[in-house]
């Protein structure tokens, strides 16, 4: 299968925090999920690929070309969003366009504008007028407005209401509908990812702690409920993390089938991404 | 060069609401033109517009800053070395601006609102200087605000302009001590404004040079 993004052995040192050797693919055609709670090096891993940080070392690839190299070349087939910055708020949606038929070879005015009507964004208020939701909105339209082929999102749900953020998931759906589009997008809110992500790759403390197929994912793993004479006879090796609650063990396994054969457990959940990312990061071993 | 033309047309359409600023002051000075008929405020006019288009640049790298927009404008096909020639080429245009709005305007003024003749020679050479002290605060702030940014960086636009002047202010203080002879200069006139043009492109490249290393070794 071809990578749309790979990034090798990404590091990056800050005083209080470090990337560690970060590896993940973008497979083409696929929707990729970066999770990790806040700080856990999204942001910065995102940075990186961009371009718009140094990183120590390592190598990042956005269609089989190193990103160092040729990034005004990439940056007009890509589409960016990140969460924190944009034009300015004084413009209009009508001035984007001004703007951006300059800067994109392929900027297509008939899209963007359909699009703003689609979406019922006003092209002739300031951006500042417009909701959290619009904003977002705003910023989907514009990064796809040059026909992009792989989108990177950096926390496009975060602190919008329900509607708004299933609407955002609608966009992106629509947009993998052509298999040669792929989608990179981080979220701390994990349940948005689980319903739209092909795979999920895994971010704390700045490791990488795994890329997996979402499905796979949410069907292999499984978390049992023991008491804690039950929980003491399960070897270490068999589980990847417990949380001791106040009369029991909830314990997180991998391969909940393998782990059903060797204990007499009948009953073992089903986990949410929450689920897991909480054991990986408040869980014990 | 067209990413260049769409960021310039981006800082010009966030400077749309400044422009009614830029009214205002021209009405004040309009006002204080018809209280006082008697003296010639003509060359204090040129300098108080071009002082205030010189403001420009820094307003755009302001209405920015708000949003981090050079963060989003890198993830775009734009170089990091276009987006400061960009801001360079608006402080240029910026600067004609001034000149040319500024001396029209004071002319104007002058000219049917008081019914005197503007003093030329007198107002080119205002300018003249006027010109070299605008691009001057412009090459100061604007490696400064890549520095340390728009907001953040006031103090030190201050404090680095302070320490120039002073320098200025010293060479000027003992040049005079090392008895150079300029007398040869005095029947070639012509080549002050050379010497300034010169000056202020000097100015320039030396900053856009800072800039442009400050700008390609930050993170964004």
């Amino acid at each position: 299968m071809d990578n749309i993004l790979e990034v090798k052995d990404l590091t990056k040192k800050y005083d209080a925090f470090e990337l560690k050797k970060v590896n993940f693919t973008v497979p083409k055609g696929m929707i990729v999920g970066f999770i990790g709670e806040n700080g856990a090096g999204k942001t910065t891993t995102i940075k990186s690929i961009l371009n718009l940080i140094s990183m120590d070392s390592g190598s990042i690839k956005i269609f089989n070309s190193d990103i160092a190299k040729n990034k005004i070349k990439i940056k007009e087939e890509i589409g960016v969003v990140l969460d924190d910055s944009f034009l300015s708020d004084e413009l209009t949606p009508q001035d984007i366009h001004k703007i951006m038929k300059y800067i994109y070879k392929n900027w297509d005015k008939n899209l963007y504008f359909e699009s703003l009507e689609r979406f019922q964004l006003p092209k002739d208020k300031m951006i500042k007028t417009f909701s959290s939701g619009m904003k977002m909105k705003l910023k989907i339209v514009t990064a796809l407005s040059h026909h992009p082929k792989f989108l990177i999102l950096d926390e496009p749900t975060s602190g919008l209401d329900p509607v708004a953020r299933r609407e955002i998931l609608d966009l992106l759906q629509d947009f993998i509908q052509d298999e040669k589009h792929s989608i990179l997008v981080s979220s701390h809110i994990t349940s948005d990812l689980e319903h739209i992500a092909d795979y999920v790759v895994f971010i704390h403390e700045g490791e990488i702690l795994f890329q997996k197929n979402t499905d796979e994912l949410l069907e292999s793993y499984g978390i049992v409920k023991c008491g804690e004479e039950e929980f003491h006879t399960i070897n270490k090796d068999d589980y990847l993390a417990y949380t001791k609650k106040k009369f029991s063990y909830e314990i997180l396994v991998e391969n909940k089938k393998a782990f059903q054969k060797k204990y007499d457990i009948s009953i073992i959940d089903k986990p949410s991404l929450e689920d897991i990312m909480l054991f990986y990061i408040k869980g014990g071993k | 060069m067209n990413s260049i033309k769409g960021l310039l047309v981006k800082d010009f359409l966030l400077l749309k609401s400044y422009i009614r600023n830029i009214i205002i002051c021209i009405g004040l000075f309009a006002t204080i033109i018809f209280s006082d008929s008697s003296s010639d405020m003509s060359i204090v006019g040129v300098m108080m517009i071009m002082l205030l288009f010189s403001m420009l640049v820094l307003t755009t790298f302001s209405y920015d800053e708000r949003q981090h927009a050079d963060r989003y404008l890198l993830t775009l096909p734009i170089s990091r070395k276009d987006m400061v020639i960009e801001k360079y080429i608006l402080a240029v245009i910026t600067l004609i601006m001034g000149v040319v709005i500024g001396t029209l305007i004071s002319m104007g003024l002058t000219y049917f609102l008081l019914g005197k003749s503007p003093n030329l020679e007198e107002m080119f050479s205002a300018t003249m200087g006027c010109m070299v002290a605008v691009v001057f605060l412009q090459a100061v702030q604007i490696p400064c605000i890549y520095k340390w940014g728009a907001e953040k960086g006031r103090m030190q636009i201050y404090i680095v302009g302070m320490i120039v002047f002073v320098i200025g202010i010293l060479l000027s203080t003992f040049a005079p001590k090392l008895q150079l002879d300029f007398s040869v200069f005095n029947n070639y006139d012509f080549l002050i404004p050379v010497f300034f043009l010169i000056l202020m492109a000097l100015f320039y490249f030396v900053s856009y040079k800072l800039s442009n290393k400050i700008v390609n070794k930050k993170d964004f």
